[in-house]
């Protein structure tokens, strides 16, 4: 999926560039609020309290910030480690894991694209694995995309029902739909650069990821169950977030 | 995260990365066998940087030793400049009394 240096034309390349700039800047912003705001909102609550429960209470704020930082460096080794993971899928290809919609849902979307695209861009500037020109589209591709879907998925579950089976069918349903996304972006990416017709690109590159999805998806809800469904998580329902 | 399970986490991360990558399946990715299969994989170009190339280190014989390394030390840089990046972004996000 990490696309390669040459396969796209400049302008293409530089607007994929420009958007992934935005989308860096809008995600680092909201972070940083969500940081701050826990700790603010902690410490006006337990400023009509006694003092020395303001200690506790900043330390709390802090503590979930921490845990937060925690939760984002764990997940940025995770899914580096999967993506070095190559499986095959069908006559002679293969696909590896991508991780937006397991990051989106343990720390959030604003948090994954954080996530996602200092994944992409180690790999980028360190392995020669995925180009340094269309850094741009890669992480729209890997990181800004499918985690906005992920998280789109994820809300209109829990809307729609409070199921226990909610966050598994959810999960799944992200993740594979996050691939395809991926996909589909960059055969836009490639068509619009002039590589190669979209309906040519397009049908090829989603017949492939549909079964790469499935990978996705079975990896996506192994690690979610193994190492995060005890933590607060963006897949619970928004009065117990982060309690 | 309790730090047994974050250790426990990072001990996996680290054999992902260091030994079962050595068994990563070598076929073309997706897009790769799109590219393949559509005539531009030529398109591609030198990548402009490569430090550590195809997750190996080119300076070591033991190429079971080149690959293995290379995944400890990216899971190493991810998990670093991660926690490092966020360590600064909650300094500055707290405010300070």
């Amino acid at each position: 999926m990490h696309i390669p240096d040459g396969f796209l034309n400049n302008p293409v390349s530089f607007g994929a560039g420009l958007g992934a700039l935005g989308a860096l800047a809008h995600s680092l912003k909201k972070v940083a609020q969500e940081l701050k705001l826990k700790v603010a909102v902690l410490q006006h609550k337990l400023a009509g309290n006694t003092g020395s429960q303001l200690v506790g209470g900043k330390s709390f704020g802090l503590s979930f910030a921490n845990r937060k930082v925690e939760q984002m460096a764990s997940l940025a080794a995770l899914i580096f480690a999967l993506q070095m993971i190559n499986f095959p899928v069908l006559n002679g290809t293969s696909g590896h894991f991508i991780g937006a919609a397991l990051a989106t849902a343990v720390v959030g979307p604003w948090a994954a694209i954080l996530v996602l695209s200092l994944v992409v861009t180690l790999q980028a500037v360190v392995f020669a694995d995925g180009g340094l020109i269309v850094l741009g589209a890669n992480m729209l591709n890997i990181a800004v995309f499918p985690s906005l879907l992920a998280m789109l998925v994820i809300t209109l579950a829990k809307r729609l029902t409070d199921s226990p089976l909610r966050k598994i069918v959810s999960l799944t349903v992200a993740a594979w739909i996050s691939v395809m996304l991926a996909a589909t972006a960059c055969s836009f990416e490639l068509a619009l650069s002039g590589t190669i017709a979209l309906g040519d690109v397009l049908t090829a590159m989603l017949g492939v990821h549909a079964l790469i999805g499935i990978g996705e998806a079975l990896i996506t809800l192994a690690f979610f169950q193994l190492f995060f469904s005890r933590q607060s998580t963006y897949l619970q329902p928004e009065e117990s977030q982060h309690a | 995260m309790h730090n047994r399970k974050l250790l426990m986490l990072l001990a996996v991360c680290l054999g992902i990365a260091g030994f079962l990558s050595l068994y990563a399946s070598s076929f073309p990715d997706g897009l790769e066998y799109v590219a393949e299969e559509k005539g531009f994989l030529e398109r591609a170009t030198e990548p402009l940087l490569s430090i550590i190339p195809d997750y190996s280190f080119a300076g070591i014989a033991n190429e079971t030793l080149a690959a293995s390394l290379a995944g400890v030390v990216g899971v190493g840089l991810a998990f670093g400049s991660m926690f490092l990046f966020g360590k600064i972004l909650v300094n500055r996000s707290t405010p300070t009394e």
